[in-house]
């Protein structure tokens, strides 16, 4: 449901009840004014939460002037696909299983610390499965940043589940190794 | 490909962002490579479960409040901000005297008129938006009734709706061959023509389903020169026709697609229904 998603997306990105409530309504109304701009045969649920995401960047400029984008970090120079290939299968199925490990408020809370701007593309691929060129076009930003982002949110993510996993001793012990490249590594 | 290769493109391919050629080189991978096999089912389910992780949250029931209410709570704000930005200036006292007057509670903010063009296309989205609220958790925010339910038809003359029909017929190839009969015959088997009362609107639901919207330009003289043939809704069964009691909205909801339809008067001689939009 169109609004579910919007609400939930408010909620990730502001951690409040009441202001993604604002942002939800701020949003609702944007999209009236603006209905004109929708074209026809596009993603509706894209288009209205590219309006989302510019009511949401006004809340934070409105709160503090300074600021005219989301908090985030420096876009690494490595290109996305680099991320992914040097992790190897012990550490991919570890990283995996912590995850799944993890309560659902665990996992709450730990996209609520990614940063705004990683946070943000993350929610719109990974829960509301929204195209990656349709993230690009909401958030303003090339094809390839999109999924910089999205692979380096996932990968902060994970290393939070771990890393709160190993603080309760619920890490699941990868397996040796060398057992790796016995199953199969083709390079 | 060689694991790295396949690895590569993990992301991509849990996303279902990968062109077909390198989705089937993938899968040809995975098949015989049980390591990257291994890999891609644990973040698959590990993405899973975060997604089920973050999706327990829905809107509040009456989020968004109503359209009426959310325009005109913004409009009074910009009143406000104008009427400041002018009276600053003047004095203390002019101000003071002049914002007693515009806060009073008064009607100065017009009205929201739904047969306003613009207006009338922010309640499409409005309907839309509280139709998928209605329909999944009663809660009634904005319910648009059935057009049966509340609506008193004015129905045609068998002698125009048939002509109509014949009309259609020529122009539509689209209508299937069952409809080249007796309009008459077509009546009997259920409400086939509807006439809006809120506006000069002919519905015409055949028997098979097809549902087409008519826009009568001289109420005064319902002729086939006054309909224009707005919209073929397609073959359903389970279509169903609101209609706004208040504004010119019709929605047809069919499974997961609404077509929303909007009458404005400010376009002339033009369609002057337009189906706003198709799929969501």
């Amino acid at each position: 449901m169109v609004m579910d998603g919007l609400y939930r997306t408010a909620f990730r990105m502001t951690g409040d009840r009441t202001r993604s409530e604002d942002v939800v309504q701020e949003t609702i109304l944007k999209a009236y004014r603006f209905f004109g701009s929708y074209k026809e045969g596009t993603n509706f649920r894209a288009w209205i939460h590219r309006v989302l995401y510019t009511v949401f960047v006004n809340t934070i400029r409105d709160r503090s002037p300074r600021t005219a984008a989301l908090d985030g970090i420096p876009e690494p120079e490595e290109k996305a696909n680099s991320l992914i290939e040097e992790l190897d299968r012990p550490t991919h199925i570890q990283r995996a299983r912590a995850v799944l490990d993890a309560a659902d408020d665990r996992i709450q809370q730990a996209v609520l610390e990614l940063p705004q701007d990683l946070r943000m593309v993350f929610l719109l691929s990974t829960v509301e499965d929204l195209k990656y060129r349709e993230i690009a076009e909401i958030v303003g930003c090339p094809l390839g940043t999109v999924m910089s982002r999205l692979f380096r949110s996932r990968r902060m993510l994970q290393d939070r589940l771990v890393e709160y996993a190993r603080e309760k001793g619920l890490e699941v012990n990868p397996e040796a190794p060398g057992e790796d490249m016995r199953d199969g590594e083709r390079k | 490909m060689n694991c790295q290769e396949c690895r590569r493109h993990l992301h991509p391919y849990l996303d279902s962002e990968l062109e077909v050629p390198d989705n089937l080189s993938i899968l040809e991978h995975l098949n015989t490579c049980g390591a990257c096999q291994e890999i891609f089912e644990a973040e698959e389910a590990a993405l899973r479960h975060v997604k089920a992780a973050l999706t327990t949250d829905i809107a509040p029931t009456g989020l968004p409040r109503s359209v009426p209410h959310l325009l005109q709570h913004q409009d009074h704000q910009e009143i406000w901000r104008r009427a400041i930005a002018i009276l600053v200036p003047l004095g203390v006292a002019a101000t003071l005297i002049i914002s007693l007057i515009w806060n009073t509670p008064s009607d100065r903010t017009p009205p929201i008129d739904g047969h306003e063009h613009g207006t009338a296309l922010a309640f499409a989205v409005d309907h839309f938006l509280n139709l998928r609220q209605t329909a999944s958790n009663e809660s009634g925010l904005i319910s648009l009734r059935l057009l049966a339910e509340h609506a008193e038809f004015n129905r045609l003359e068998p002698r125009q709706a048939r002509a109509v029909y014949k009309e259609l017929l020529g122009r539509e190839a689209r209508l299937p061959p069952s409809l080249d009969g007796d309009i008459g015959a077509a009546r009997a088997d259920g409400p086939a023509l509807k006439h809006s009362p809120v506006e000069d609107l002919l519905l015409i639901e055949t028997t098979d389903k097809h549902l087409f919207g008519l826009y009568v330009l001289d109420k005064s003289q319902v002729e086939l020169s006054n309909l224009q043939l707005i919209e073929d809704a397609g073959v359903t069964e389970d279509l169903r026709v609101e209609h706004c009691p208040a504004c010119r909205v019709i929605a047809l909801t069919r499974g997961e697609k609404v077509f929303l339809m909007v009458a404005s008067p400010d376009l002339g001689v033009d369609p002057m229904i337009q189906l706003v939009k198709k799929t969501f």
